[in-house]
């Protein structure tokens, strides 16, 4: 993770990423910010297109 | 934002329009392994892709990328409105894995992801069509083992690595497992 992230103020703290009772609003508030931090600050990560061959289940 | 992209595709699914599963790291949250994510991963069977163009499209996506097994849906303005990242299979398949899927509680919605065993399989399909994603992909999978005991026998696992992964993953996998 981009260390400059980890000091941003977001409206919620860094979830505690192995808690199983983990509060999921409060997790995915975090992801929401810190994917616009990266967007806003040109820190967006390189997405490849994954999967060049379509999944198939095979029985 | 995130909450109206799921809700747009949930209602869609509640009129008989579209099935999707959440996949990527919103779908791993549904079997308690959490981990950062930058998008919205879903999967469709393929002949509903036109839909998910229709509602992207309405919600202000412009599609970004196009492959007959993915789309990749980019918010132009708005930063708020993630990435949507959409895989495509066949029908057989979806059916497959919805035979075994959960249900998932996302952003208020009722969502359903893959099960573990499928999880499992769809990674094993990701890093052997990109090697370059095996750290990733293994300690994704590893993880899903770890933090659901008893949901798939080891076994099972190396009949999946066998089937859909490049040799010596599963035994990679034991190490990472430390088995």
């Amino acid at each position: 993770m981009n260390s400059n992230l980890l000091d941003l103020e977001l409206p919620t703290d860094s979830p505690t990423w192995d808690e199983r009772d983990i509060d999921l609003a409060a997790l995915n508030e975090w992801r929401m910010q810190a994917t616009i931090w990266e967007r806003e600050h040109g820190e967006e990560r390189a997405r490849e297109v994954p999967n060049p061959e379509p999944f198939v289940w095979a029985d | 934002m995130l909450q109206l992209v799921i809700q747009s595709l949930a209602s869609a699914q509640d009129e008989g329009k579209l099935r999707f599963h959440l996949i990527g790291g919103y779908g791993l949250d549904a079997h308690h392994y959490h981990r950062d994510t930058r998008d919205l991963d879903i999967l469709i069977a393929s002949d509903e892709a036109d839909v998910v163009h229709e509602i992207a499209s309405m919600l202000g996506y412009v599609q970004h990328d196009k492959t007959p097994a993915f789309l990749r849906y980019w918010h132009p303005t708005d930063a708020k409105f993630l990435p949507i990242d959409v895989m495509l299979v066949n029908s057989s398949t979806f059916a497959k894995l919805s035979s075994d899927s959960i249900t998932h509680s996302f952003q208020g919605v009722e969502v359903t992801c893959p099960s573990v065993a499928s999880f499992i399989a769809l990674k094993l399909h990701a890093l052997k069509n990109n090697p370059g994603r095996t750290r990733k992909d293994l300690n994704d999978i590893a993880a899903l083992i770890e933090k659901n005991p008893g949901s798939v026998a080891l076994e099972e696992v190396k009949a999946l690595c066998d089937r859909y992964a490049p040799p010596h993953i599963f035994d990679k996998l034991k190490v990472l497992l430390e088995l």
